[in-house]
């Protein structure tokens, strides 16, 4: 009986040890309800989602990246990692050849491809943040997947205390142009409303249902924003158009472009979404200076 | 009038031919068209009128090569009834007669009132006045038969090309339609070359019968020349039947006499 | 004859009763007082009305008239060219050739869509016609057919693009399902231009349009030039198709419904179906455009759904009630 006892000790401090340093199957939930098990902490990963390559460069964890989506293009680095096709058609043949310990995917137009290397028992999280919330719990899970737990809570507190206390009024509307012809703004359901609001702006189509509806330019002066954000690469005379002139946005020349990668910030969720709120906090206040001049 | 020298003519993909056709059409000939079904004698006369091209030989149209011609210049020498009547799309009785007028106005179609005044008076004489504003598509086929005829007539062309013009008639419209013919080219001097099946009728009214077979002419005179039992016999294949003089008209008959086959 | 005139007088009454309303009403309700100086004086209470009338609201009913005029006389012609009353506009497949020039524009980030679009067309057109020229005559079998073929090659095209540029797909979509929320009142003059052009052009040789439309034979023995004819109105049907959905993507059911009801109308009389077509063309775009921008404000339903909606039940009431096609 001794030596039975002894030994029970001795399996349990072993036992209580292995957590923290061997690998061990995880279940873990991703974004769409799956529940996926990966051997954690993983060494190698392939990420087709561009919001959550940022992710793992903010942990620190780009070295365990061994191919990315072409749509990844940010920091500057991802430049010399390899890349498995695009976002909407990822290369599977290549992925297959780098037998990941997991795949992280943005869902979607992504589901051949999930399911195809789900039959190959390759793990496949599916991580599709859609308001500031969410990219704080996809932080969590990346910490989870790399043994940065700690680090990635720090982070996601950081980006949870951008969330604004419920119930305040912001005093400045924007209007939010994600394309001209025709005319197509963010409903309250969207990442970029989330922005607008952290900002402490208030979305003029926040009460559309749909993601991103087709707006009408009658509304949009109805609505009187105070800012109008074009994030796209629009006409050279933007300030020009008719319907722009009579709301405050346009008498104050509150109105701003972000085309290209300078879009990113607000319509990629992501680790950098302190950015956005910034960029448009900055452009608040300049509209409020020039509200307190009236 | 219309002469045609070593006439050959095929239909592409298709083995159908006219075979040195040799023709004089003179001011003044009524003439018939007979002979066997696919003999050729609707493409002779489609070619005629300018709706089939890319034959080879030579065609004059008053000593013009038919292939020099402008359809509106055409249009004024001869007119032309095809076979088929029916159209996909609806217009009035007078408005189609009407359409037989384009040689004389322009691409707008505005009838001054000598167009209305004739065709009016072609309507008149065609017995259809009272129809004049009835959907043609909604006439019986002898009846929408009667206003394409009215249309040509309308034309004013002095050279009438009919591909089977009695077919769908009645005896009555048949007989009508013949004297008004006859009276064309009696008073107006007009030129007629219809075809037909019906032997008898184009022996009592035509003064001249071209009989057709396989592409060819085979025969051109006369009725009581042409109209032989040799002949009949030769060109259709067929023993039940005599060739009696109208004792009326003189002119041969075909009478059947049905029989072993 | 008298009762044409009536026909087409009324239509145009109509014409200016649905262009009221559609001034009238939309996000904002403006009265007929301040519509009226606005148009006329240019000053009206609120600045904001002034441009809502002028600069967004009359823009784009004008937009709503000549489009739907443009498909509705476009359809008129095509039915008499190709004998085929069930035919529409976008049979040639200039459409389709359009809409790849739109995307493509999309796609690259061009501003104005409508130069890529109405290029493409072009050449469309200029493909259909040359494949269709058989023994030196337009074949109208060929026609159908070839235009059937790019049709599809160009839609398959467009699907192509959408699903490589995938983050313009909506973009695309929205372009395709037709949309007069740019009008742009600089193109609609050259537009203006066109169409009147094309429309005095059409009504010139409207007779033998009708003629043609009997047969070609019958029409060439009569006089009338049978290519001459049927080219001039294949490239004006083409051209004012093109600019149309060049204007404003693919809005459905007007090119092949409108033409089809005048003629239980008016008639299969070419000088009075083409006017009577464009001019109920105009009235039924205007009318759906207007149901189209109002009726889930403040979001926008795309034109061709409501000209689908609207105009299938429309069609098949006034196919009962005449019982006669």
């Amino acid at each position: 009986m001794g030596n039975w006892n002894k030994g029970l000790k001795a399996a349990t401090i072993i036992f209580m040890l292995l957590p923290n340093c061997l690998l061990h199957a995880e279940p873990i939930v991703d974004d769409v309800g799956r529940t996926v098990n990966v051997n954690v902490p993983v060494k190698s990963i392939v990420c087709l989602s561009p919001g959550h390559t940022e992710i793992l460069y903010e942990l620190g964890q780009q070295g365990k990246i061994k191919a990315i989506s072409q749509q990844c293009d940010y920091p500057d680095e991802t430049k010399t990692i390899e890349k498995a096709g695009s976002f909407i058609k990822p290369d599977i043949e290549k992925i297959i050849k780098i037998n990941p310990d997991v795949v992280i995917s943005g869902g979607g137009i992504q589901k051949q491809t999930i399911y195809k290397l789900e039959k190959l028992k390759i793990p496949v999280l599916v991580l599709y943040p859609r308001d500031i919330k969410g990219i704080a719990g996809d932080t969590i899970t990346i910490g989870r997947l790399t043994g940065t737990q700690d680090k990635a809570k720090g982070f996601a507190k950081k980006i949870l205390d951008l969330i604004p206390p419920a119930g305040k009024t912001a005093s400045i509307t924007v209007y939010v142009e994600l394309w001209g012809s025709p005319a197509m703004s963010a409903g309250g359901q969207s990442y970029i409303d989330d922005i607008i609001e952290a900002a402490g702006g208030q979305n003029i189509f926040k009460s559309s249902l749909s993601d991103y509806p087709k707006v009408s330019k009658e509304e949009i002066i109805k609505r009187n924003p105070d800012i109008i954000l074009l994030l796209y690469d629009s006409e050279k005379d933007y300030v020009k158009r008719k319907w722009f002139q009579p709301v405050n946005a346009g008498k104050n020349g509150n109105i701003f472009v972000f085309s290209g990668k300078e879009s990113d910030v607000f319509l990629r969720p992501g680790p950098r979404v302190e950015q956005g709120i910034q960029k448009i906090k900055e452009l608040i206040n300049k509209a409020k200076g020039c509200k307190n001049e009236k | 009038m219309i002469s045609i020298k070593n006439l050959n003519f095929k239909y592409a993909g298709n083995g159908f031919s006219l075979k040195n056709i040799n023709l004089e059409i003179r001011k003044g000939d009524f003439a018939a068209f007979v002979g066997p079904n696919g003999a050729g004698k609707s493409t002779l006369v489609r070619i005629i009128a300018a709706v089939i091209k890319g034959y080879s030989g030579e065609i004059t149209v008053e000593n013009k090569e038919l292939k020099e011609y402008r359809s509106i210049e055409l249009s004024k020498k001869v007119s032309y009834i095809p076979q088929a009547d029916s159209h996909v799309f609806n217009f009035s009785v007078f408005d189609i007669v009407a359409m037989g007028r384009r040689p004389f106005i322009g691409s707008m179609g505005l009838l001054k009132k000598s167009d209305i005044e004739k065709i009016n008076a072609i309507l008149n004489d065609y017995e259809l006045y009272a129809k004049r504003d009835k959907s043609f598509n909604r006439l019986s086929g002898g009846e929408r038969r009667t206003v394409l005829i009215a249309k040509a007539i309308a034309q004013e062309a002095d050279i009438l090309l009919m591909d089977e013009p009695t077919t769908y008639l009645d005896i009555h419209h048949q007989i009508f339609l013949m004297d008004r013919l006859r009276r064309l080219r009696e008073e107006n001097g007009k030129t007629v070359f219809f075809i037909s099946h019906n032997i008898n009728l184009a022996s009592e009214y035509a003064q001249r019968v071209i009989f057709i077979k396989d592409g060819e002419i085979v025969n051109d005179g006369k009725p009581k020349e042409v109209i032989t039992k040799e002949n009949i016999r030769k060109i259709y294949g067929i023993n039940n039947f005599e060739i009696e003089e109208n004792k009326k008209t003189g002119a041969p008959n075909l009478l059947v006499v049905p029989g072993n086959v | 004859m008298k009762n044409k005139i009536i026909l087409l007088s009324g239509l145009l009454v109509m014409l200016l009763v649905v262009t009221a309303t559609a001034l009238k009403i939309g996000s904002i309700n403006i009265s007929f007082m301040e519509i009226f100086k606005a148009l006329f004086t240019g000053h009206s209470g609120a600045q904001s009305n002034n441009i809502i009338i002028t600069d967004i609201r009359l823009p784009r009913i004008i937009d709503a008239i000549l489009v739907g005029g443009m498909l509705g006389l476009s359809g008129a012609i095509l039915q008499a060219v190709l004998k085929n009353p069930l035919s529409d506009p976008f049979i040639t497949g200039i459409s389709s050739g359009s809409a790849f020039g739109a995307a493509i524009g999309i796609v690259m980030g061009f501003t104005m869509i409508i130069l890529p679009a109405m290029a493409a067309g072009i050449i469309t057109i200029l493909i259909v016609y040359r494949f269709s020229i058989i023994y030196g005559r337009l074949n109208i079998t060929y026609l159908l057919l070839t235009g059937v073929m790019v049709g599809s090659l160009f839609s398959a095209l467009i699907m192509l693009l959408s699903s490589i540029f995938s983050r313009d797909l909506m973009k695309v979509m929205f372009w395709l399902m037709g949309d007069l929320s740019g009008a742009d009142t600089s193109v609609l003059k050259y537009a203006f231009v066109f169409v009147l052009a094309a429309f005095i052009a059409a009504m010139y040789f409207a007779n033998d349009l009708n003629i043609l439309s009997t047969g070609e034979e019958e029409a060439g023995t009569v006089g009338v030039n049978v290519e001459f004819i049927k080219t001039i109105y294949f490239i004006i049907a083409s051209v004012l198709t093109g600019i149309a959905v060049s204007l404003s993507g693919v809005i459905g059911f007007v090119g092949l419904v409108i033409p089809h009801i005048m003629r239980m109308f008016v008639g299969s009389d070419m000088r009075w179906l083409m006017p009577a077509s464009f001019i109920t063309g105009g009235i039924f775009l205007l009318l759906a455009d207007t149901v189209a921008r109002t009726i889930f404000l403040p979001a926008e339903i795309p034109v061709g759904i409501i000209t689908g909606l609207i105009g299938a039940p429309v069609f098949i009431f006034i196919l009962l009630a005449k019982k006669e096609v």
